[in-house]
């Protein structure tokens, strides 16, 4: 690598740095946090549930790609899959701890509309879900390690199980999202 | 847990006891119409568990999911840890499982259900 190339990657890098700490510190002097997160313990819980679910978002999608590519045989790295389900199942059990304790928060006498209901309840079901389906294709990814290439079932099988955690996470976020700014509008649930 | 890397078994087990604790799951919940016997003893796990007052059914029921989930796995990796299994079937029988569960979970097919067997 020459010298200058070198050079300029540390001056961008540099600038990223300092344009980054301006920014962080702008926000943090000016920004009213308060009104982001809302008031009380029922804010800050239902923040922190939202910030995992964001947290498995990006680990969710690094997974269903990697499950891609074990279902059609392009073997990533053994290493990359283990970190990756191995992150994926960590970010999985604090959305699902989170989503429990925010659960015990709620208001039971706030009743939803029928209509709510439904899809609060589909909600929860296919977030019960991710954790099993990601704590599968983690247990069978770390015991298998190197002998995955070679087993195209257990191969085929690891991904199908990513790709399934994906879509019911994906139904999980899309309601728990639509159902808070619902909740927002309606304040029920 | 050792694993016999020759053999597909323990992958297999992963699958299936997520299928079946998914099928439990929404099977129980099935079962629990409000008044009966099952909602009553689902009332009743939920009371035991920490915040289950204010989280309700869906507690007890996450946590028979979890257990079922838990036990089945334990009980099917030591059962299929050295065989090599037909992947096929076993996989049309976990989609299978998790399909059903799902739309026996869907509130609207659900209230039907108990509607036309009450």
């Amino acid at each position: 690598m020459s010298l200058e190339r070198r050079s300029s990657r540390a001056l961008v890098l540099a600038l990223l740095i300092f344009l980054l700490e301006i920014a962080a510190v702008v926000v943090l002097t000016t920004a009213p946090l308060q009104g982001l997160i809302g008031p009380g313990l029922l804010g800050a819980r239902s923040a922190l549930h939202a910030l995992f679910a964001g947290i498995v978002m990006i680990t969710m999608t690094i997974g269903v790609f990697q499950g891609i590519r074990l279902w059609t045989s392009e073997m990533p790295r053994i290493e990359d899959l283990e970190a990756g389900s191995l992150v994926n199942v960590i970010a999985c059990l604090a959305a699902l701890v989170s989503g429990a304790v925010l659960l015990t928060a709620r208001r039971p006498d706030l009743a939803a509309p029928p209509a709510l209901r439904v899809f609060f309840e589909f909600k929860q079901f296919a977030g019960m879900l991710c954790l099993p389906l990601v704590v599968a294709a983690c247990s069978i990814i770390w015991r298998y390690g190197e002998a995955l290439p070679r087993s195209r079932a257990v191969r085929e099988t690891a991904g199908l199980v990513l790709m399934l955690a994906f879509f019911y996470f994906m139904c999980a976020f899309a309601l728990g999202a639509a159902l808070a700014r619902l909740r927002t509008l309606q304040g029920v649930l | 847990m050792s694993v016999d890397v020759t053999r597909n078994g323990p992958a297999q087990a992963a699958t299936l006891s997520v299928g079946c604790a998914a099928l439990v799951a929404a099977c129980v919940r099935l079962a629990a119409v409000p008044g009966g016997p099952c909602a009553s003893a689902l009332a009743a796990v939920a009371a035991v568990l920490p915040g289950g007052a204010q989280a309700g059914e869906f507690a007890a029921l996450q946590a028979i999911f979890l257990s079922v989930w838990l036990i089945v796995w334990i009980v099917l990796d030591r059962a299929l840890a050295r065989r090599e299994l037909p992947v096929g079937v076993h996989q049309t029988l976990f989609l299978a499982s998790l399909g059903l569960a799902t739309t026996l979970w869907w509130p609207p097919v659900a209230e039907a259900l108990r509607a036309r067997w009450s």
